[in-house]
């Protein structure tokens, strides 16, 4: 299947300036050499521009940001040079206008000359001598009649010649303005006249109250059809007035271009270039074609063209994927297609000049120009429109594939034994034994809550003998409330999720746990998969409004925020940046940020389908969100759960906004959240923020935002608009004209099952958190760099059973831990190692270091100590001994991460963190060996173990033994350790170390 | 051309566990050496030789001035700056000046307070802010020409010390430790100091390890206490922790042998051993106070404003004797938003002796050959004053456009300038460079290529300076 293309693409690149709902008009006058008549350019208008006939304005070449500009000069008398007719009246209350100005007369003018020029708005056009002065609004230049600067050139305002209002800016010569005004009616009825009128030259946003000129008149023009520009008597022919980038519109906001909205930059415009050699009528087939297929395509032909420019597609030639286009169809001398291949400058020029036989002629490259002149000509049969379809393995539908039998049935408890089986019999693999009842009901408690049995449980384990033993003990870690802060805190790596904004300030998030909790609560509910998605991307938008969908928008705000960024733009399009990123990583398993500045090298993702995923997170924003069902929790004592360097850093933050009027301390609910003033429900109030320079909250801006193609990912290069959608290449997004695809659209379109990536990449990543390595060991890249998966079959079908089984992770979890292959010991065996070094087809269990907060759990479990209270604000880890809570409750903020997180592999806290690193370093075993945290533990360990088995030093070692390692020592390690503590001179304290040494022993810290 | 991207062909480096001996190699420091550059060595047997060249320098001491020192202060003298003081900044310069928040072109032009001087055979002009190290300037290779466009501290931190804004890419020190190894035993390979922390917050990023193993990344090291938790509880003794030592030993081999074969267990037991020297030997290393009075002094150590840094770039130099390859000594406070002068003259107090001293001291041990010192921030500061202050309280904005460095030893030719900015200082007029250019130029200095410096990371073999960056050659001569 083509993809198609919105019609008149092309013209959409060069003139998609007006995305903003407020805007009325707007013209660049970027008409090309054939000058006005190229047609009617620009938007909003009626017709073309009328020139006079007395003397025209000219298009001419200017300078830097204005490629070209209108130049207008005297005739010393009264003259319209041109004027145009808006698309509709406008009737409203306010209209701004806005005009870049230069006055640059030749050298040879006067130094004291008057100057009369103005820019009108009127009802009709009235002819090319036509005076608009009784009632009509007039900004402009003249001479000052009176006030300080009498006698001089200044900005006016004008209606009707006998109001007049001269500013105090003196008009330079040679210097760029912006002239901004705004027309607006005292009385808003349709009829009143249009009676005030203000002016600025180059304003600030902030200037809407402090216009240069402000002039009030009752009796004016009560609606606007015809603007234009006049000259007088005074305007001599050797002056020059240059004009540029004018708009009309209803706000302030997009009339100076604040809006998120930004137009596209300028084009580069190529002067004076003599007359193509080329003389006769291009034929694609016979002229072009053979020339590209000589000079360009061994290098910008296919999917992986250099520099992501690829000369094979038409599209792709106008720019599509990368909003840069290498052609504009009727204006070849500008088009870089062109240019390049006469670039003087070496390391632009194309072909490059080390390839020296492949140069162009002269001839060659005046047939390209000639080409884009004539419309880009193109042959669809000879090259078509590449099909936006894959056939890498996961972009491919999930089939359920059928459960194969392998020889051995035996060992089948579950399905993943049949497939895991085939493979190993494939690779001429034994599999390991079951482990040990010991052992195994250490492995499931560690690994489905994240803390070892206690010995009671263990006791309990091995004398439950009936068959279901293992089933049942399954079913009680799964319904543990513990599961959740185990399983979530998975989930907390991929949202990247922190308690702060980050950057150099980071300033605390104090309500940001409330998502953690969600998360937490999440998993413990079995919240289907894809409604857990859709609450995190969209659950602003759900109706009804709950608290517990906008606690989830938690994922999206995540994102962290410089808070000492004065470019707005960039600042803000780091937070999209941050959000597609995390979004395409942990939902997807797509590395979408490849293609924020190019297209993707690898995969079939284009840079347009990055902004395409932009586009629908642009009309939100991250803050603080109220809450209100009755039964949400609103705790104020921020002071308990930040540090005491984060809290007062927190509130003299926040002093500073309230002296600024910019933040008030709230003690209404409210959390971390994401939400937008155009597609959040009704009821949702934004809480201010601290941040030392906040994100921009402006609703109307928000709510027209539109996402831009960045070229090359510069901010400050936006190229065309880009609507909502998601990459192309896994199926057709598309909204309508009038609506765009909402965040909700994006969920629904995650949950179908139909689409291929979302179940395979959750299977995906369940089964790692089982096995240490997933099914695929890229979980963060399922294209086509991402490893292979090692059991395709079995991939699909966990991926079926997920969505069959609405969503239910638990259901898969059950499927995995029942299974034989979960079962197996650790064994090692040369043979297999020989075959299948890195255990890829789970031989024996791949035993695995222990996270950070597995580790620290653990300890806590052993010596008796943990908390197990569930939820709730952290625990500053300054204070952590105080209250010995599980350690995903210890406080996260982003330059404060828990000792024990930054010291055993814990996330950065900036990307979505797919896989945890483990790295052995000595400064580990320092840390377990000399810290006071770990050093109270011992003792707490040691303590422990007296008050259980009494002074016999036997048994307070075999208890420790147990607490730790669950299992009593065997004789030799009995005599050994009793050995060891009674040569000690203190045995009491000699128990403490080996307490302590018990915590530090491979066997402790690893899942076996 | 070789592409970076397609280095290392047959190495995989798996994106998750179990480990093969070449991760374990590459996780774990358990004192083996360069082994960036063996497993690089190893890869490229039978292909092209390696573009390592031989390296003149084997340690990095990145002096960082956090806050941005103002380069019309410090080592970018501007007599037209001193003529045009209250004067707006001429358009002829101001439209050069990139558009950029707070770029200051429209406030007032500030004569630099502080007076210049030509010190050395070289007659390099250092502002009389540095008097000391004014003194060693011909071992000094001056940049005028730095430049970015990030005009905030934090992410300017990020881009001067790992290359982009973000903060998501491996520090510089994190990349050399990973590139030169780390060759001793007893410490680890890059060791951080922070110092009068005012000012903007220290960034983990500018020594942290990105995607990099954890092990890469800089140890914040207190000029107190040395290295986190070498300290041991009360409750040890010498023999009583060895007795512990020996015990964790003997159990872990125990159940080594039950487990069979597995290269992350044995890490692991080795990492205790590495721990254990480490504790031992870090704090002697630490401990100034058998240095000679002479040498104490040539810090500074015996003076209250200088003491503290004084005292951390001996150490630094004694980290450089015990192989610690890469050291950064943060040095907070230069944000001079008002009051420049007196900002100015309390941080080069505080620095200027020191650094001169470090520097001296390398020289005279035959150390600065082979140890590349590195001074600058994260950027420099307008040659405008912000705001509408008057008189002592004038202070300057900060200014990314274009500001100083200084780079000695490690093969640096010292005596020269390097680049230039216009009349004021605003932006470079000849050899602009990026902060990735400087650190092409640093790895260099350690005789890594920063194409051929690989680390795999989502299945892409990433670089330090992923963004471009060209070694400026004229640095050594």
């Amino acid at each position: 299947m083509n993809i198609s293309f919105p019609i008149g693409f092309a013209a959409l690149l060069i003139t998609a300036c007006c995305g903003a709902e407020d805007r009325i008009a707007s013209e660049e006058f970027t008409y090309l050499e054939s000058g006005w008549q190229s047609g009617d350019e620009g938007f909003g208008w009626n017709g073309k521009w009328i020139l006079s006939g007395q003397r025209p304005a000219l298009l001419v070449d200017g300078k830097e940001e204005h490629p070209r500009e209108v130049l207008i000069q005297g005739t010393g008398e009264r003259n319209n040079p041109l004027r145009r007719e808006l698309k509709t009246s406008f009737r409203g209350e306010e209209l701004f206008a806005r005009f870049n100005f230069r006055y640059d007369p030749e050298k040879d003018a006067k130094s004291d000359d008057s100057e009369f020029f103005v820019m009108w708005f009127d009802r009709v056009d009235g002819g090319d001598r036509a005076v608009h002065s009784a009632g009509i609004p007039n900004i402009g230049i003249h001479v000052a009649d009176q006030g300080p600067k009498k006698g001089k050139v200044v900005f006016i305002a004008r209606i009707g010649s006998d109001r007049t209002t001269w500013s105090t800016v003196d008009l330079k010569r040679g210097e760029n303005y912006q002239v901004v005004t705004r027309l607006s009616k005292t009385d808003p009825d349709e009829r009143a006249a249009f009676d005030r009128l203000e002016l600025w030259i180059d304003p600030e946003p902030e200037d809407l109250k402090k216009p240069a000129a402000k002039v009030v008149q009752k009796n004016g023009v009560n609606f606007v059809r015809w603007i234009g520009f006049a000259t007088g008597r005074k305007t001599e022919a050797s002056d020059r007035i240059l004009i540029d980038d004018l708009a009309l519109s209803r706000s302030w906001i997009d009339v100076l271009d604040l809006s998120a909205d930004k137009k596209q930059p300028p084009r580069e415009i190529t002067h004076n270039l003599p007359p193509s050699l080329w003389t006769k009528t291009v034929s694609f087939n016979d002229d072009v074609y053979p020339l590209l297929k000589k000079k360009c395509f061994s290098c910008h032909k296919g999917a992986n063209s250099d520099s992501g420019y690829r000369l094979d597609v038409r599209s792709e030639v106008l720019g599509y994927s990368t909003g840069d286009p290498l052609a504009i169809p009727g204006d070849g001398a500008n088009s870089k297609l062109f240019a390049l291949t006469v670039s003087k400058d070496p390391k632009k020029q194309m072909p490059p000049p080390e390839e020296g036989e492949r140069a162009l002629t002269p001839l060659e490259s005046d047939l390209l120009r000639s080409w884009i002149d004539q419309g880009l000509q193109w042959d669809e049969k000879l090259l078509p429109e590449p099909n936006a379809s894959s056939d890498h393995w996961s972009f491919q539908p999930v089939k359920r594939p059928q459960i194969p039998t392998p020889k051995d049935t035996d060992r089948v408890r579950t399905p993943v034994d049949a497939f895991v089986a085939v493979a190993q019999e494939k690779h001429q693999l034994e599999p390991a034994e079951e482990a040990s009842r010991r052992t195994l009901i250490r492995r499931l408690s560690l690994d489905l809550i994240g803390l070892p049995p206690t010995p009671e449980e263990i006791e309990n384990f091995l004398n439950h003998s009936s068959g279901t033993a293992y089933a049942d003990l399954v079913d009680r870690l799964l319904e543990s409330p513990h599961y959740g802060e185990r399983w979530g805190r998975y989930w907390l790596d991929l949202a990247r999720w922190g308690e702060s904004h980050g950057y150099q300030h980071d300033i605390p998030r104090p309500y940001a746990w409330r998502y953690r909790d969600y998360v937490i609560d999440a998993f413990n509910d079995d919240k289907p998969y894809d409604r857990f998605l859709k609450e995190q991307l969209a659950g602003d938008e759900l109706e009804p409004r709950r608290d517990e969908n906008l606690i989830a928008t938690g994922f999206l705000a995540a994102a962290r925020i410089s808070g000492n960024q004065m470019d707005k733009a960039l600042q803000r399009n780091d937070v999209l940046v941050d959000i597609v990123n995390a979004t395409g990583s942990a939902m997807l398993g797509l590395t979408l940020e490849c293609a924020q500045c190019h297209n993707h090298k690898f995969d079939q993702i284009s840079q347009r389908d990055y902004y395409r995923m932009q586009a629908f997170f642009v009309d939100g924003q991250l803050g603080n969100v109220s809450l209100n069902d009755p039964d949400t929790p609103n705790p104020t004592n921020l002071e308990d759960w930040m540090s005491a360097g984060s809290y007062k850093f927190y509130m003299s933050e926040a002093a500073k906004l309230v002296k600024q009027k910019k933040f008030a301390h709230t003690t209404q609910a409210h959390t971390w959240g994401f939400h937008s003033p155009k597609t959040t429900v009704a009821g949702v109030e934004r809480l201010p923020v601290v941040n030392r320079d906040p994100l921009p909250w402006n609703p109307e801006i928000l709510k027209t935002a539109k996402a831009r193609l960045l070229i090359r990912g510069e901010v400050t290069q936006p190229g065309p608009v880009i609507e909502s959608g998601w990459p192309e290449v896994l199926g057709k997004a598309e909204g309508s004209d009038d609506k765009a695809l909402t965040r909700t659209e994006l969920a629904d379109w995650m949950s179908d099952p139909d689409n291929p990536l979302v179940s395979r990449v959750w299977v995906n990543r369940l089964w790692q958190f089982h096995f240490g390595k997933g099914i695929v060991a890229t979980p963060g890249d399922f294209g086509i760099q991402g490893e292979a998966p090692s059991h395709p079959e079995l991939l699909d079908w966990l991926a079926a059973e997920l969505i069959e089984n609405n969503w239910s992770t638990k259901h898969i979890h059950r499927l995995i831990v029942m299974s034989s292959t979960y079962r197996q010991k650790r064994a090692y065996n040369e043979a297999n190692a020989e075959r299948d070094p890195d255990n890829t087809y789970l031989w024996n269990w791949p035993q695995r270091r222990l996270e950070a907060e597995a580790i620290r759990d653990a300890v806590l479990t052993a010596t008796g100590e943990l908390k197990p209270d569930v939820g709730g604000p952290g625990v500053d880890p300054e204070r952590e001994e105080a209250n010995l809570r599980r350690t995903v409750y210890l406080t996260q903020r982003r330059s404060e991460m828990p000792r024990v997180m930054t010291m055993f592999d814990g996330p950065e806290v900036i990307s979505s963190c797919s896989h945890r690193e483990v790295s052995t370093v000595a400064l580990q075993p320092l840390y377990l060996l000399n810290s006071e945290f770990m050093m109270n533990r011992a003792e707490a360990l040691a303590k422990k173990a007296k008050s259980i088995a009494g002074d016999n030093l036997t048994s307070r070692i075999d208890t420790a033994f147990e607490r730790t390692l669950g299992r009593a020592p065997d004789a030799e390690e009995r005599a050994h350790t009793l050995t060891m503590l009674k040569s000690a001179p203190d045995p009491e304290a000699a128990f403490v170390h080996f307490c302590h040494a018990l915590l530090n022993l491979n066997e402790f810290v690893y899942l076996n | 051309m070789k592409s970076p991207l397609n280095f290392c062909p047959n190495y995989r480096q798996a994106a998750a566990m179990p480990m093969s001996r070449r991760d374990m190699l590459q996780r774990s420091t358990l004192g083996m050496g360069s082994i960036a550059l063996t497993a690089m060595l190893a890869d490229q047997a039978g292909a092209a030789p390696l573009a390592h060249r031989p390296a003149k320098a084997k340690n990095i001491i990145f002096l960082f001035m956090s806050g941005g020192p103002g380069q019309t202060d410090t080592f970018d003298p501007k007599p037209l700056l001193q003529k045009l003081d209250g004067q707006p900044v001429p358009e002829s310069i101001a439209v050069n000046v990139p558009k950029i928040p707070r770029s200051g072109v429209n406030s007032k032009l500030m004569a630099s307070p502080f007076g210049f001087q030509k010190y050395g055979q070289s007659g390099i002009e250092v502002s009389d802010l540095f008097p000391e190290t004014g003194k060693m300037v011909d071992e000094l290779c001056v940049i005028r020409s730095m430049n970015h466009r990030i005009p905030v501290h934090g992410p300017g931190e990020c881009i001067a010390l790992t290359g982009t804004a973000v903060g998501d890419r491996p520090s510089m020190g994190a990349w050399m430790n990973y590139g030169l190894g780390n060759e001793s035993q007893n410490l680890p390979g890059f060791v951080v100091f922070l110092s009068n922390t005012t000012g903007p917050a220290p960034q983990r990023a500018g020594w942290g390890p990105g995607f990099l193993p954890a092990q890469y990344q800089g140890t914040v090291v207190d000029s107190k206490k040395g290295v986190p938790f070498t300290g041991m509880p009360s409750a040890y003794t010498g023999k009583s922790r060895r007795d512990q030592l020996d015990y964790i030993k003997w159990m872990n081999q125990r159940h080594l042998a039950q487990q069979g074969h597995d290269f992350e267990l044995e890490a692991r037991i080795a990492s205790y051993e590495l721990g254990y020297r480490m504790q031992t030997s870090a704090p002697e290393t630490f401990d100034v106070s058998g240095e000679s009075e002479a040498t104490q002094k040539l810090y500074g150590m015996d003076e209250k404003h200088t003491a503290e840094f004084g005292k951390q770039c001996l150490m630094a130099r004694r980290l450089v004797e015990n192989g610690v390859r890469c050291i950064q000594l943060r040095n907070g406070g230069w944000d001079a938003h008002g009051s420049i002068e007196a900002n100015h003259r309390a941080r080069s107090r505080a620095t200027d002796k020191p650094i001169a001293g470090l520097l001296q001291d390398l020289k005279q041990r035959g150390l600065l050959e082979e140890t590349l010192v590195v001074w600058g921030g994260e950027f420099g500061r307008t040659p405008t004053t912000e705001g509408t202050a008057t008189g002592a309280k004038r202070g300057r904005d900060h200014s990314p456009a274009g500001y100083s460095v200084w780079m000695a030893g490690g093969g640096v030719k010292g005596g020269q300038i390097i680049g230039a900015t216009d009349e004021l200082g605003y932006v470079p007029i000849d050899r602009p460079f990026s902060p990735a250019d400087l650190h092409a130029t640093m790895l260099h200095s350690l005789g890594l290529d920063q194409h051929h410096l690989t680390y795999e990371h989502k299945n892409r073999d990433e670089i330090p300076t992923v963004f471009g960056g060209e070694v400026i050659r004229e640095v050594f001569g």
